[in-house]
């Protein structure tokens, strides 16, 4: 396993230079039980669900030929490393609702993310809160932040808390890292109480609502409150901000810029790694310092079609090579799952109990569609264990709409939900095969 | 509008898409849908049920028959009214708003929410759309940096001060600040409510830091993150017959982000505080003098044809960067900006038809599309080309960026660009193919045009019924590569631009433009995606006669912008709402 980053080291370091804040608590081996499982006072240790979303589909040798041990085929073989950690689950099937005029991208976006499907004049998009948020709004305990949403290739949203809200993820990680530990440092001069000074605007902005909302109608006033939401996370943080520095402190992943600058992220695809590479630090960071325990990765959104710089290169995009079943889709797969490799680098490099955050986590990768723009057999990869609640290193093939995976997931961190979906793709079964 | 965001991202579908054995599905395009946007018709659905003789023979029925004859309207039928809603500030319409109330530099490097679109529009969306969390941070983010600049800023403090505090438990100009920003941030005069609130926070902020000032920032953060400032606030006031009113400040709002898209300035907030817009006749005054000023309707137009024409995805299609060397986001930001131009010229400056656009001998050239051109960069900026009359770019459809817009990563697409003339410009509707076909054929074909490549489009019967009616339009700018550039060899062959309109045969740009331009539904479209864009929702069934009146009204004031939006502006549709649901 590779070394947590976050030693003692850098911990002084950061107390040093002053450039530490506390945000949460993150998990030291010296606050551990024996068994590294829990904290020593018995608080078990966070679990993260994330979802990690590419699109536009796969190559037909996705699927390996045999259950059980995991032997990763064609187009997977950079998850090699990480295979003990992971499960493919084949068999899954899009439900379309019954609508099968509707755009496939749009379908099986919808249901995919949403359970549900896609709202009429609202296009190429989820019809319905999607499963991140759901897991979210069930979680108990959990960061500051309800979730974090992060993008690769293109900004678009694929977590929505309503119809009406796309959580729109950052990709540039200079902003994503600014998003995540940036406003946690001190915003006034030294000496003053930062924390009273954002608390009372927020504070007036609430009530400016409260007022507003005895005069609207129920579609503005559900507008309004998640306005209020957005709102309440912003307190949340400002009521987490220290007064001093403490031995807690959590240390910002400052090496993750290194290769970021303005000509990476306008460079399309041809800064895709670096900047997979830059926010997967950020991310598992912020996940390992519990600032959030909700993500979703947008690695390239639904309908997309990126370019996947290779050597040699590609005779066409992602979503076209589907499109005209090329040999090379193959290839094209295997570039987004060693982004995906790399990202699960990233959390297997933070140490935590007796494992680490991989181990901690429970991870859905998804696509919107399958092969040839299929709607069966979708691509379905899960990854960590949530703990110990999910077995892995395993090809299971199971049936049913991809909710079940989803649910699966959800389920294994505790998320309170009794079912996922709504009409053919409700369900509350869990694929019991990946269980612990 | 599926077509357009379902189009976008993608690369280049054209070769294997095709709909297979189902029939047909395409002759909702025909039909007189006005509520096409909300009630897409699927091919297995009603649609299906409702063509008896196939997709193929229906869209022979257009050219024949064209669009349906209506009676003439006998009186004036208006629009009905639409729900009540809280309209969010379009990216655009908030950067234009911290810029004429704090100045032009405020408003650079501030990034919010992207726009939501519903059926096709972001004026829709606006109506719909809330805020995520990330979108409250960003509002955060640009308040606190905003208002950090502006009490560094002499000429803010001057400006909008007022007093001198005498300490930070300065009540009384802890008020008065409050008041007089709150009433440009609000866009009306605060309630004593309102005022404490904000009031407090100056002292409450401004007694930890002892600092007035220091309070006073972060009154002015908060107020810039309450929505009422970045949202538009309707509530009206109820009337007779179960219908609300715009109050003067709502109406105010209303008519200055339509035709400037920005606040309303001193002199029309100054009318709305006396009472006068909707009480008086001050309204036809203030649409009047807003209509005037050139250079503000201008961001109006702007603002409309970035809509209309869902221009903002001009910067996102991906394409061949191997084959395209010289693409690059500047490149993309200087296509936009030349079309934003071309409408504002068009229909702001010469006060043209809106549908001359489409046959426009005028392009807008910077040093980045000058190339395209084949003319030599303008000294600065952009320079305003007159083509000349053989050129074979004409209007609107060969503008760069509409071509780069509706085009895959390498090849052209006339199936996005008919589909885009089709529906955004003509106001049909094409449904998405149907679930049985194969959506991955491989393409063998080598040294063929981009015409022989999709040639089972409008061979195969069950393919015909929908791309008939799409992709003769877009061989019509097959004399277009990928990213806009002039191409007069495909493959090595010479490129056949020929196509057809609804039964109306031409042979390039030039006849494409004409046909569509004596296309019956053309004015029909145009005035209905006008009423969208300016009421924020989708004109219903009931509503045809006012889109018929509408669109006789347009053939009187021979198609110009300003008599249109006045008309509108000015119409209960525009001034009253029916009760929220």
């Amino acid at each position: 396993m590779v070394k947590n980053t976050l030693d003692r080291r850098r911990l002084l370091r950061g107390m040093m230079t002053g450039a530490g804040v506390a945000i949460g608590l993150p998990c030291l081996e010296a606050m551990l039980d024996d068994n590294g499982d829990a904290h020593a006072d018995g608080t078990p240790l966070p679990q993260r669900f994330g979802l990690w979303f590419f699109g536009a589909g796969t190559h037909p040798g996705w699927t390996p030929l045999t259950p059980g041990q995991l032997v990763l085929p064609e187009g997977l073989t950079a998850l090699q490393r990480h295979r003990d950690y992971i499960n493919l689950v084949s068999g899954l099937e899009c439900e379309s609702f019954g609508d099968y005029g509707t755009n496939r991208h749009t379908m099986g976006c919808s249901s995919v993310l949403a359970g549900a499907p896609p709202a009429p004049g609202h296009d190429m998009q989820p019809g319905a809160a999607t499963i991140d948020q759901l897991v979210a709004k069930s979680l108990t305990s959990s960061g500051p932040r309800s979730s974090l949403e992060v993008a690769i290739a293109y900004e678009e949203a694929i977590s929505f808390s309503d119809v009406n809200t796309p959580n729109r993820p950052t990709r540039d990680p200079r902003q994503l890292f600014q998003a995540v530990f940036g406003g946690l440092m001190p915003s006034v001069g030294s000496g003053v109480d930062t924390k009273a000074l954002r608390a009372a605007y927020l504070d007036a902005v609430q009530d400016d609502i409260r007022e507003l909302n005895l005069k609207l109608g129920k579609a503005d006033r559900d507008r309004m409150a998640q306005y209020l939401e957005g709102l309440n996370e912003l307190q949340k943080e400002v009521a987490s901000l220290p007064r001093t520095t403490s031995p807690t402190t959590c240390v910002p992943p400052n090496d993750a810029l290194v290769d970021i600058d303005d000509a990476v992220i306008s460079s399309n695809e041809s800064g895709l790694s670096a900047i997979n590479r830059a926010n997967s630090k950020i991310l598992a960071a912020a996940l390992a310092c519990d600032l959030t325990r909700v993500f979703t990765v947008n690695f390239s959104t639904f309908n997309s079609g990126p370019w996947f710089p290779l050597d040699p290169s590609l005779p066409n995009n992602h979503h076209e090579l589907g499109h005209q079943s090329d040999p090379n889709m193959s290839r094209s797969v295997g570039f987004i799952m060693e982004r995906f490799a790399e990202f699960l680098d990233a959390l297997a490099s933070f140490s935590e109990g007796a494992n680490h955050i991989l181990y901690n986590s429970s991870i859905l990768v998804q696509s919107e569609v399958a092969r040839n723009h299929e709607l069966e057999n979708m691509p379905t990869l899960m990854a960590g264990n949530a703990g110990g609640v999910l077995r892995t290193g395993l090809h299971v093939k199971a049936s049913g709409p991809t909710t079940r995976a989803s649910f699966t997931a959800a389920k294994a961190v505790g998320a309170a939900l009794s079912s996922f979906g709504v009409q053919g793709a409700q369900t509350s079964e869990a694929i019991s095969d990946v269980l612990a | 509008m599926s077509w357009l965001e379902s189009s976008f991202r993608s690369g280049a579908r054209w070769g294997a898409v095709c709909f297979a054995l189902l029939n047909g599905g395409c002759n909702a395009m025909i039909s007189e849908r006005p509520n096409s946007g909300l009630n897409k018709v699927s091919p297995s659905g009603g649609g299906a049920s409702a063509i008896a003789s196939g997709g193929a023979s229906a869209i022979a029925d257009i050219g024949a028959a064209g669009m349906p004859i209506r009676p003439l309207p006998t009186a004036p039928a208006e629009f009905g009214l639409g729900p009540a809603a809280m309209t969010r500030l379009t990216s655009a319409a908030y950067l234009n708003t911290l810029r004429d109330i704090f100045g032009g530099e405020y408003a650079r490097g501030v990034a919010t929410e992207p726009d939501f679109v519903v059926s096709g529009l972001t004026s829709i969306g606006a109506r719909s759309a809330s805020v995520s969390r990330a979108g409250v941070r960003l509002y955060d983010t640009a308040a606190n940096s905003l208002a950090e600049r502006a009490f560094g800023d002499a000429n803010f403090r001057a400006t909008w001060l007022g007093c001198v505090p005498t300490g930070p438990a300065d009540a009384t100009c802890a008020a008065a600040f409050v008041s007089k920003v709150g009433r440009r941030l609000f866009r009306r005069p605060l309630s004593v409510d309102e005022v404490t609130r904000y009031a407090n926070v100056i002292l409450a902020t401004g007694a930890s830091a002892q600092d007035f000032m220091v309070g006073a920032k972060f009154a002015l953060v908060g107020m810039l993150l309450s929505p009422k400032f970045n949202h538009l606030v309707e509530l009206g006031v109820p009337e007779s017959g179960g219908r609300l009113s715009y109050t003067d400040h709502e109406l105010a709002a209303r008519l200055s982000y339509t035709l400037w898209n920005t606040t309303p300035d001193e002199p029309l907030l100054s009318a709305a505080d006396t009472g006068a817009l909707v009480g008086g006749n001050t309204l036809t005054a203030q649409t009047d003098r807003l209509l005037a000023d050139e250079a503000r309707l201008a961001d109006g137009a702007r603002d409309m044809a970035t809509d209309l024409y869902a221009l903002s995805k001009v910067d996102s299609v991906n394409k061949d960067a191997a084959r395209f060397t010289q693409d690059s986001p500047t490149l993309r930001a200087s296509m936009r900006e030349a079309t934003l131009r071309l409408a504002a010229d068009t229909w702001v400056a010469q006060q043209a038809e809106l549908t001359s656009i489409f046959e426009s001998q005028v392009a807008f050239v910077d040093a980045n599309l000058a190339p395209l051109y084949a003319v030599g960069p303008p000294a600065i900026g952009f320079a305003r080309l007159v083509l000349a009359t053989e050129s074979p770019r004409i209007g609107l459809l060969t503008e760069p960026s509409l071509l780069t817009m509706l085009a895959g990563p390498n090849l052209t697409s006339p199936t996005k660009r008919g589909r885009f003339i089709r529906e955004r410009i003509l106001c049909g509707t094409i449904p998405d193919p149907p679930p049985n076909v194969d959506m991955g054929i491989p393409v063998t074909a080598v040294g063929q045009t981009r015409r022989e490549q999709g040639a089972d489009h409008m061979k195969t019967p069950a393919c015909k019924g929908c791309h008939s009616a799409m992709d003769p339009l877009g061989f019509g700018l097959e004399q277009f590569d990928a990213l806009g550039q002039f191409q007069a060899t495909d493959n090595g062959q010479p490129v056949d631009a020929s196509g057809e309109l609804d039964g109306v045969p031409f042979s390039d740009a030039r006849g494409l433009a004409r046909a569509l331009r004596t296309n019956p539904a053309l004015i029909d479209c145009t005035v209905k995606t006008l009423f969208r864009h300016v009421v924020g929702r989708l004109e219903d069934a009931t509503e045809q006669a006012a889109v018929d009146s509408t669109v006789a009204y347009y053939a009187e004031v021979n198609g110009q912008l300003r008599p249109l939006l006045r008309r509108l502006v000015l119409s209960e549709s525009f001034r009253k709402a029916a009760v929220a649901p």
